[in-house]
């Protein structure tokens, strides 16, 4: 098997995660700027945590994954949890394209039906899963490199434009601030969806699980709290009533060459999405082969067209509230991404320790 | 396979959605927004080429731009009306410039600009200013030197607010500081002057350009008055927003043309005995063209120290104490260091605005 690097590791991490984050709002819960990044804090703390326990199981098991552990226990518990996690691998992958769509739809091209938007990523996606996963890291790689260009080309471009006071405690206030906060970390955990990827992926990388997985978390503290920092700094209490702050940030910057960055920004987030949707219709793909090995060589088609019949069928009506963009629950992720590894993990130790005796 | 699905799609996909050619769009300069009988009239100013009969469909001796207006019961209405007369789509991208009329000042600021905020194409650092009489005439003026009042109103309003006269009027800033409780802002007043070429009062000789005439200062999202240049220099200096500021001094025996560079302005904000007391300390440099003596230079210091220090006493009795609004960032102050002091009074705001008052130390270091 070949494996992808600790920093492919990150990067196809990165791009499922954390470049999608600029689609989120600076105060989502009426939470101030300073608490939406202690936030965003205290949330990466308690993910780090949580992957502490597919970090452990990959250096236990470097070659095998949990599915493969639950298949030798017993065949309907690795049936079971292959259906669970291909549903929502696929389940995401449609969602992923169903904002996008939404996103373009609203923003760039209002004449072209959601359905052409979705099965056009959803074609090239497929492509680039049935290539591998070596190939999907190396372009998640490239569209990391690009993401931290535009990143600092957009934050350059308002220079001069800096209000320090706006990184202010007042507003917006809620009534009861703390379960606001609490709220605002339990609701980033569940748009963490990696969280439930990287199980899978630490069987692909090379050496050095421990150090992939918490450089990932470093990563995404860095990036998500300098972007709800900047976009606070520049837009001021302008950005707490934008659904995604940082796409106006980078219609406002503007160098001597280019003016508005919308359509660099357009090009970054299409190459993410391509990316996240590959990466997770791949691992629907195995959760697929694991159901039925025979269909290894159609299990990437089967998990790309399920993924895009969903997301077609759920964007007819590109409606930002319905069921296709909500996140899934914070449960869902932690239970997916965190304890059924676990579980799996200590029935395996106990299965070898009863051998052993 | 996958080369012919690539081929297929590029062939195919690409006719499947309608695009507007460039040749179909009108590329809007500025928007002039003026009160009509029932609801607005909107003017445009847009790129239209003027034939030269040489090789370039641009005319280097003309402005290559042409009005258009039409009236609508909204905004967004009246823009789809100078489309219909346009006979195509305008195209909001390159727009520079949002003039609303006199008959508008009574108007809510934020409601007026609430279609430009949420129509994509907008730049949001469009300048967005009022004029003096109506917004058609100001985009309607014709220059003699063949450059668009886009042009001119550029060039005027950058310079005017590099030199302190002026506010930015940038829709950003505007929307932020019309989004604070006082509904607080500061926008440029465009005006038309003619002056005649012979001193007589012949049309074919008069020459007209554009200027700004004032600064309007907004409380409640409406304007609520005028600012002189002086008023506006001093809240430029209490904002810590000042460029540059040309000021002449005399001390009795000389006149001296100074250009005051602003460097830093320190602020800090006090509560005492239930008065807000903001003290702001502004570092500036001067540039004198002359020679100065020792003495003579820090007497120049001192004269300049007290200009700013009297310009902004009379922005704070203009702004805060006659019109009780918000221009002086009281709000944002308030919010960084008192949180729960704002959140307090937020519902009162105007009583924290009445109760505040300003310890300003200025500093002018001359430069070589």
């Amino acid at each position: 098997m070949k494996k992808i690097t600790s920093s492919q590791f990150i990067s196809v991490l990165f791009v499922t995660r954390a470049f999608l984050s600029v689609t989120y709002g600076v105060s989502e819960n009426h939470i101030n700027v300073v608490l939406s990044m202690l936030s965003i804090a205290v949330s990466v703390l308690v993910e780090g945590v949580l992957i502490i326990p597919p970090i452990v199981f990959a250096n236990l098991y470097p070659d095998k994954d949990f599915l493969q552990l639950s298949y030798k226990k017993s065949k309907g518990l690795g049936n079971l949890l292959s259906v669970v996690y291909a549903c929502f691998f696929i389940y995401e992958a449609s969602r992923q394209m169903g904002i996008f769509s939404y996103f373009l739809k609203t923003e760039f091209l209002d004449f072209l039906p959601a359905p052409v938007l979705i099965i056009a990523l959803g074609c090239v996606a497929v492509y680039g899963a049935s290539l591998g996963l070596r190939t999907l890291s190396r372009t998640a790689f490239v569209g990391v490199c690009i993401f931290v260009v535009m990143f600092f080309v957009i934050v350059l471009g308002v220079t001069g434009e800096y209000e320090f006071y706006n990184i202010q405690m007042a507003t917006p206030y809620s009534q009861s601030p703390f379960r606001a906060f609490f709220k605002d970390v339990f609701e980033r955990i569940g748009r963490s969806d990696e969280l439930v990827v990287l199980p899978f992926l630490l069987k692909f990388t090379k050496k050095n699980s421990t150090g992939a997985g918490f450089g990932y978390m470093g990563a995404k503290l860095v990036v998500m709290e300098l972007m709800v920092f900047y976009s606070a700094l520049i837009l001021g209490e302008y950005a707490n009533t934008l659904p995604m702050p940082f796409y106006t940030l980078s219609t406002y910057a503007k160098t001597s060459i280019i003016e508005r960055y919308d359509s660099i920004y357009m090009w970054v987030w299409t190459i993410s999405t391509i990316i996240k949707v590959g990466i997770l219709v791949y691992f629907g793909s195995v959760c697929i082969c694991g159901l039925k090995a025979s269909l290894k060589s159609k299990s990437v088609g089967i998990s790309g067209a399920l993924a895009i019949l969903l997301s077609t069928a759920l964007s007819v009506s590109n409606n930002y509230d319905s069921v296709l963009f909500q996140a899934p629950s914070t449960v869902i992720v932690i239970a997916l991404g965190s304890v059924v590894p676990f579980v799996v993990l200590i029935f395996a130790k106990r299965g070898e320790a009863l051998r052993k005796e | 396979m996958c080369l012919i699905l690539a081929v297929l799609s590029l062939t195919t996909f690409c006719g499947c959605s309608s695009i507007t050619e460039i040749n179909q769009r009108s590329i809007v300069h500025a928007v002039g927004v003026d009160k009509a009988d029932e609801g607005f009239e909107v003017s445009l100013q847009i790129f239209s080429p003027t034939e030269t009969g040489s090789d370039t469909p641009v005319s280097i001796s003309s402005a290559n731009t042409r009005v258009v207006s039409a009236r609508g019961k909204t905004i967004y209405d009246a823009v789809k009306n100078c489309e219909y007369l346009l006979g195509g789509e305008v195209f909001m991208g390159h727009n520079k410039f949002i003039i609303f009329g006199n008959s508008l000042y009574d108007e809510d600021m934020l409601k007026l600009l609430d279609w430009f905020r949420k129509e994509n194409e907008n730049y949001l650092g469009v300048t967005v200013g009022y004029a003096q009489k109506s917004a058609k005439e100001i985009l309607s003026v014709k220059l003699t030197d063949g450059a668009s009042t886009v042009e001119s109103m550029e060039q005027v309003q950058e310079y005017a607010s590099m030199y302190g006269m002026t506010a930015k009027g940038d829709l950003l800033l505007l929307y932020n500081s019309l989004l604070s409780q006082s509904g607080s802002g500061l926008l440029p007043i465009f005006s038309v002057s003619q002056e005649n070429g012979n001193g007589e009062n012949d049309d074919s000789e008069s020459l007209q350009y554009l200027e700004i005439m004032g600064t309007a200062v907004l409380k409640n999202k409406k304007m609520a008055g005028y600012l002189e240049s002086n008023e506006v220099a001093g809240v430029l200096w209490l904002c810590g927003d000042m460029q540059k500021n040309m000021v002449t001094l005399e001390n009795g025996e000389r006149v001296f043309n100074i250009e005051l560079e602003h460097r830093h302005t320190d602020f800090h904000l006090d509560i005492e005995d239930g008065e807000v007391k903001i003290k702001a300390k502004i570092k500036a440099n001067a540039r004198v063209v002359d020679e100065l003596e020792d003495d003579v230079k820090s007497q120049v210091c001192r004269l300049a120290q007290e200009k700013i220090l009297s310009d902004c006493a009379i922005a704070v009795e203009r702004t805060v104490d006659e019109i009780g609004t918000d221009v002086l960032g009281i709000e944002k102050l308030l919010k960084f260091y008192e949180p729960m002091v704002f959140r307090k009074y937020q519902s009162d705001f105007q009583r924290v605005i009445s109760a505040v008052s300003f310890e300003v130390e200025a500093q002018v270091k001359i430069e070589n």
